[in-house]
């Protein structure tokens, strides 16, 4: 069993505890509303390296007005409130930090609201997940779809776009924050806001939730704050039409330069939905081999390249200037690289190497051990080189297989780069902390933003970053919620 | 000569008092509270009612800016951030007096163009025409979007109001291509939002991103200066591509028309999907006075393509005229024609070429003193009736009507905007009257108005989520516990 802490504050001296409980199953119902010690402790811990603590309560929401209650509750009496969706969080980000109440609202606030086929965005509660989604388009707009991530299916939509993730179109259409057009969040004081073009009419409409501007952007005062500065119970995102011709092409390649380089012209190209890279260790989890091991003579990395055509003409003519691209930078190197379709290896090797596209997925191997825990950072293109080398010397100077991915973002705008650990909390835990910081100091040394940064993380970039831009974060936290009542803790506020 | 309207700004401090300071800080040759330099701040091409600035000073450095926000605060003076003076709305009229920061004279640096990362970092004062020919000459392969806007135009406020370029069809508003910005808060302490952050002196090569750290940039985003001055951003830049073509699709009813905006930007092969009226495309030949004639197509639909490669783009034209005969089969009139740009201008003159060689300015459109229009955010489905109605009105109050249309973000939505070209001395009151009629058509149709002047957010505010504007009030407050920063807008 892992240590888990207790809360750090005392939120039951202007409050007894029963008392919280009573008001919690006048709210919810007892059904829904847990203090059990067996109930609490999955909402303790995550697979990260993040110190874990109890939450007192527990409570499954079902409509937005009981969480207009409990919040109203909660910031009368300063009691913290963690939103909470699908039990996937990476960085401890929904551990009850100073205890209070877990609002799951990943049960029975799962509800796709609305596709706007036309305007091409969907509104969805909380608890909808990348999996529910898909198969919904699929069944229901089979013209449209959303960008999947190398995460279980389960793992929710709304969670992810908050925190601005990544997905199977980010090459092409940037992160998922860029999909956000509009929210309905429950603020502090109870209060209903919505956000983006549905502000437009004094009730709540579905047909107008189609643009985050032209207005004052109140939908950035909730975009990445992990939760701190309200309750987000919808959200409308965009979604992509789906195009007839579609093909995969890999490269493998050896060389952490000439890696690099190809992801980011091919990203350059904008003739691909998504061009990720990973060190051959990944790809050969696919295999399900648990520890696999990259052999002499094997390329170092793998990039896999979506591309799609609304015809097979414009799909022809997108993969052969990709080809022109890989042969010219082929051109400048003597070290291999090797361009080829996809489906041929798929045949050869079984359909399971096919995970890496058709997504959501799970790379069993990844989730074998009791704990996984990553540094993924939003980083320039041109630190990456610098970033792969060191992390990949940290790594064997630790005895672990290298496991690394590498994403060309909004047309490479940027890039995504983790360093992932599968690790065994029972033995490796202390080791992995160390191993953790030693990436995350590599990374923000080259100026690589941590994504769903846990709080150890938060402590370091406080030190390094903007003193004015804290100072302009504790002033926006403290009107958005003057009683630290939402996920407190978080980037140290 | 316009009206003035003036708030006492004088309780707590002396008019010298004022004068002195502001010379202290920007030298007396870049501060001035002369009438004659100061009515030209007052009042702007549209029906916005007038009003006169106090002062006006012209800053070289961001801590010129720090230094008058921070006595602007102290003495509860408002401050106006202008730039290039082409400001339609009147965002940038002194509601109540104050000061005009100007920072299009002075703060005009094109700071660092990061070629690999693809952005460019620039003062308020940047301007699209002197922004084109910086990457023309000095960085060939990387562009920007350009509008249909003078090209003393400012990059960094039509960024920040989120305007719409000759790129939008293909990448959204340029809200959406803010990488980060600095700012000037109302204490003058000066902060540095997106990726850049993270590091505690400014440094020009991690302006890279606006995420995944709290989202502090939209605190200045669509908000016309009510927050703070903003003294830089960065902006992402695109790769250019070695080919490209130019259609021309013409149209003769408002659904037709609208669906060729829809699905032509619905198919991710063009960077441009744009609709003139046919008296506005007109106008490009100069033409003051344009009519249609009768059997005249009533819309002109301009469209770019580009291709890295000749093969792409001919894959990308293909696609479109198939998509053209979808339309055409569904359509019950079935007169849409789709022709290439080129023809046009060979057979017509190099002028007509005037809607693809952007930045630029439609001369007919600025004949007169009064130029106004309700631009706004919609739903694309929606411009069938918009059109329709518009045109309507355009009849009721006897003027040609000149409409303008676009669709955004691979028509995730789309622009509509009427424009009103009149004269201010003798067509004001019919022109406000025609705006508040446009305004009240477009909203009854979602529409969400941009770069809104005060008489628009005054209706917007009585149908608009209640609740949007309470928390819009509390985050003013804290941004601006004083009302320094261009007081008046949106109601506040």
């Amino acid at each position: 069993m892992t240590d888990i802490k207790e809360p750090k504050r005392d939120i039951y001296k202007s409050i007894k505890k029963e008392k919280v409980l009573e008001s919690l199953i006048e709210i919810f119902g007892s059904v829904h509303v847990s203090n059990k010690p067996h109930d609490l402790y999955p909402y303790s811990y995550d697979a990260t390296e993040s110190e874990g603590h109890m939450p007192d309560f527990t409570v499954l929401p079902e409509c937005v007005d009981e969480i207009v209650q409990m919040v109203k509750f909660c910031n009368e009496h300063g009691i913290p409130l963690i939103p909470y969706v699908s039990g996937n969080n990476v960085g401890g980000l929904t551990i009850p930090e100073q205890g209070g109440i877990i609002c799951d609202m990943g049960k029975r606030m799962k509800k796709v609201i609305k596709i706007h086929e036309s305007m091409m965005y969907a509104i969805l509660e909380p608890g909808v997940t990348w999996g529910q989604l898909k198969n919904y388009l699929d069944a229901h707009h089979p013209g449209l779809k959303y960008g999947y991530t190398y995460a279980p299916p389960y793992a929710s939509v709304l969670a992810n776009g908050l925190l601005s993730g990544m997905s199977n179109l980010s090459t092409s259409h940037g992160c998922m924050a860029d999909w956000v057009n509009g929210l309905e969040v429950v603020l502090n004081d109870g209060n209903i806001v919505r956000t983006g073009s549905c502000f437009l009419s004094s009730k709540m409409k579905d047909d107008n939730w189609f643009a985050r501007y032209p207005i004052p952007d109140l939908t950035s005062v909730f975009l990445c704050w992990q939760g701190t500065t309200g309750i987000v119970t919808k959200m409308a995102v965009q979604l992509i039409p789906k195009k007839n011709y579609n093909t995969a092409l890999l490269i493998l390649v050896f060389g952490t330069d000439e890696c690099v380089e190809l992801v980011k012209e091919i990203g350059r190209t904008e003739c691909c939905e998504d061009v990720s890279a990973m060190n051959v260790e990944i790809l050969k989890m696919t295999f399900e081999l648990d520890n696999p091991p990259k052999l002499e003579g094997e390329p170092d990395f793998g990039i896999v390249i979506s591309i799609s055509g609304k015809s097979l003409e414009l799909l022809e003519a997108k993969a052969n200037y990709v080809k022109q691209v890989v042969e010219k930078i082929k051109k400048k190197t003597d070290k291999g690289i090797f361009l080829t379709n996809f489906s041929p290896f798929v045949n050869l090797l079984g359909s399971k190497f096919a995970i890496y596209y058709d997504l959501p997925n799970v790379i069993v191997p990844m989730f074998k051990s009791s704990g996984v825990t990553w540094v993924g950072c939003y980083s320039s293109t041109d630190h990456v080189s610098t970033i792969l080398d060191k992390c990949h010397l940290i790594f064997k100077e630790n005895d672990k297989e290298p496991l690394m991915f590498m994403k060309s973002m909004n047309n490479s705008h940027y890039c995504t780069i983790m360093a992932i650990l599968s690790y065994n909390r029972n033995s490796e835990l202390e080791k992995t902390k160390k191993l953790q910081e030693q990436f995350l100091n590599v990374m923000l040394d080259n100026d690589a933003i941590p994504y769903k940064a846990p709080i150890w993380m938060t402590n370091e970039i406080r030190k390094r970053c903007d003193q004015n831009w804290l100072t302009l974060l504790e002033k926006v936290k403290k009107v958005m919620d003057p009683h630290d009542i939402f996920n407190p803790g978080r980037w140290g506020l | 000569m316009t009206d003035v309207i003036k708030r006492n700004i004088y309780e707590s401090i002396e008019r010298n008092q004022i004068v002195e300071e502001l010379i202290k800080i920007f030298g007396d040759k870049n501060v001035s509270d002369k009438p004659h330099d100061l009515i030209p701040y007052s009042y702007d091409m549209t029906e916005s009612e007038p009003h006169m600035p106090d002062f006006v000073v012209i800053p070289e450095s961001v801590d010129h800016v720090v230094q008058l926000v921070k006595f602007c605060n102290q003495y509860k003076i408002p401050v106006v951030p202008y730039v290039s003076g082409n400001n339609v709305g009147g965002l940038t009229i002194p509601e109540y007096g104050g000061i005009i920061c100007d920072m299009g004279k002075r703060m005009n640096k094109i700071i660092h163009i990061h070629e690999s990362m693809m952005y460019a970092i620039i003062e308020p004062g940047v301007t699209f025409g002197h922004f084109k020919k910086h990457l023309d000459d000095n960085y060939p392969k990387l562009k920007y979007g350009m509008l249909m806007a003078p090209p003393y135009a400012s990059v960094l406020a039509n960024s920040l109001l989120s305007g719409l370029s000759t790129l939008s069809t293909a990448h959204g508003g340029m809200a959406d291509w803010i990488n980060g910005l600095e700012a000037v808060l109302h204490d003058g302490t000066l902060v540095r939002t997106g990726s850049c952050f993270l590091s505690k002196e400014m440094k020009n090569d991690n302006w890279f991103s606006r995420y995944p750290i709290p989202d502090l940039t939209g605190l200045f985003i669509g908000w016309q200066g009510m927050t703070g001055i903003v003294t830089k951003v960065a902006v992402q830049l695109w790769p250019k591509k070695e080919f490209n073509t130019a259609l021309l699709v013409v149209a003769y009813t408002g659904e037709n028309c609208a669906a060729v905006i829809r699905e032509f930007g619905r198919s991710e092969c063009c960077e441009e999907v744009s609709c003139i009226t046919t008296e506005l495309a007109k106008m490009g030949f100069g033409i003051l006075h344009p009519t249609k004639l009768e059997l005249e197509p009533d819309y002109a639909i301009m469209i770019s393509v580009s291709g890295h490669t000749m093969e792409l783009l001919n894959a990308k034209v293909n696609y479109l005229k198939k998509v053209l005969e979808v339309i055409k089969e569904k359509a019950e009139d079935k007169r849409v024609f789709m022709t290439n740009f080129d023809t046009f201008v060979n057979i017509l003159g190099k002028e007509f070429g005037i809607y693809y060689n952007l930045p630029n300015v439609l001369t007919p459109l600025y004949e007169w003193d009064g130029l106004s229009w309700v631009g706004s955010y919609t739903n694309p489905d929606n411009l069938g009736p918009l059109m329709d109605k518009c045109h309507a009105l355009y009849e009721k109050y006897d003027l040609s009507p000149i409409i303008y249309a676009k669709s955004m973000k691979g028509s995730h939505y789309a622009i509509f905007r009427p424009i009103i070209r009149f004269h201010k001395e003798t067509e004001q009151e019919k022109v406000k009257a025609l705006q508040h009629e446009f305004l009240e058509v477009m909203l009854d149709y979602d529409c969400v108005p941009y770069k809104t002047p005060r008489w628009m957010t005054e209706i917007i505010r009585k149908r608009c989520d209640p609740n949007w504007l309470k928390l819009f009030e509390r985050v003013k407050a804290t941004m601006d516990p004083n009302m320094i920063f261009n007081p008046g807008r949106w109601g506040t």
